[in-house]
């Protein structure tokens, strides 16, 4: 289970307080970039028919435990159990003795809407902290 | 004397709690932007998921728009308070450096 989010480095509390939405929304944009690379994965297989593991491809989904800003925040990542869709293709190496391939349970549309979340929230974040970092910086012109 | 420059009920005190009023806001808005998404999927597959095992879907009740509004505003709040507080230290200086 891969640590997204540090917490928050040791330091002396006002400067812990001050930095505290940097970094909260560096976890954020940590926990996005995670989503990111699960839905690239989702893309780049939505043709694969053969797995190592055996079998087509299976969507992935990355949850997150933990909350940002309070604490550690953990990801996870879980195979969708929906069964792919067949497809008719007796010519594909992976077809059954019926002619049927098993494809990906990935759709396109869905995993570019979650593509276009993912970025958003990305910029949300990313909006937050450029602006804890301006207001640090008027902070330090007092 | 000094207490008359910097104590409780003084301009540059008001101010400081402006400062971390508006701070401790935005830590807030920090927290519920980054907390807003918990899982990369927008699909069924969370919704069944969290029916399943009792756990919220995917997306929060954080309203983006208005975290982003309240950013805004305390940005621009922060802003004055530390344009404000300059002005005091400045004010402050001056007399200092008048009756040196």
């Amino acid at each position: 289970m891969p640590n997204i989010g540090p917490g928050y480095p040791i330091w002396p509390r006002p400067i812990r307080q001050l930095l505290r939405p940097l970094a909260t929304s560096a976890v954020g944009m940590s926990m996005q970039q995670a989503f990111i690379e699960t839905i690239s994965a989702n893309i780049a297989n939505a043709e694969t028919t053969r797995t190592p593991e055996g079998g087509a491809y299976r969507r992935r989904v990355t949850t997150i435990s933990g909350t940002a800003g309070k604490g550690a925040v953990t990801s996870r990542v879980a195979e969708d159990q929906t069964p792919g869709r067949m497809v008719y293709d007796p010519g594909h190496p992976d077809a059954d003795q019926n002619g049927y391939v098993k494809m990906p349970n990935v759709d396109i549309a869905t995993e570019m809407v979650d593509l276009m979340i993912a970025r958003r929230m990305h910029e949300a974040n990313a909006s937050v902290f450029q602006g804890a970092k301006e207001m640090l910086k008027r902070a330090l012109d007092i | 004397m000094i207490r008359s420059l910097f104590g409780p009920d003084t301009k540059v005190a008001m101010l400081r709690g402006g400062l971390e009023e508006t701070s401790a806001t935005h830590r807030g808005i920090a927290a519920r932007v980054a907390a807003a998404t918990t899982t990369s999927a927008a699909g069924d597959f969370p919704a069944e998921l969290a029916a399943k095992t009792g756990k919220p879907g995917r997306m929060s009740d954080v309203d983006l728009q208005q975290e982003m509004a309240a950013l805004a505003d305390t940005q621009l709040r922060y802003d004055a308070c530390a344009k404000l507080l300059q002005g005091a230290y400045a004010g402050i200086r001056t007399a200092f450096r008048s009756n040196a």
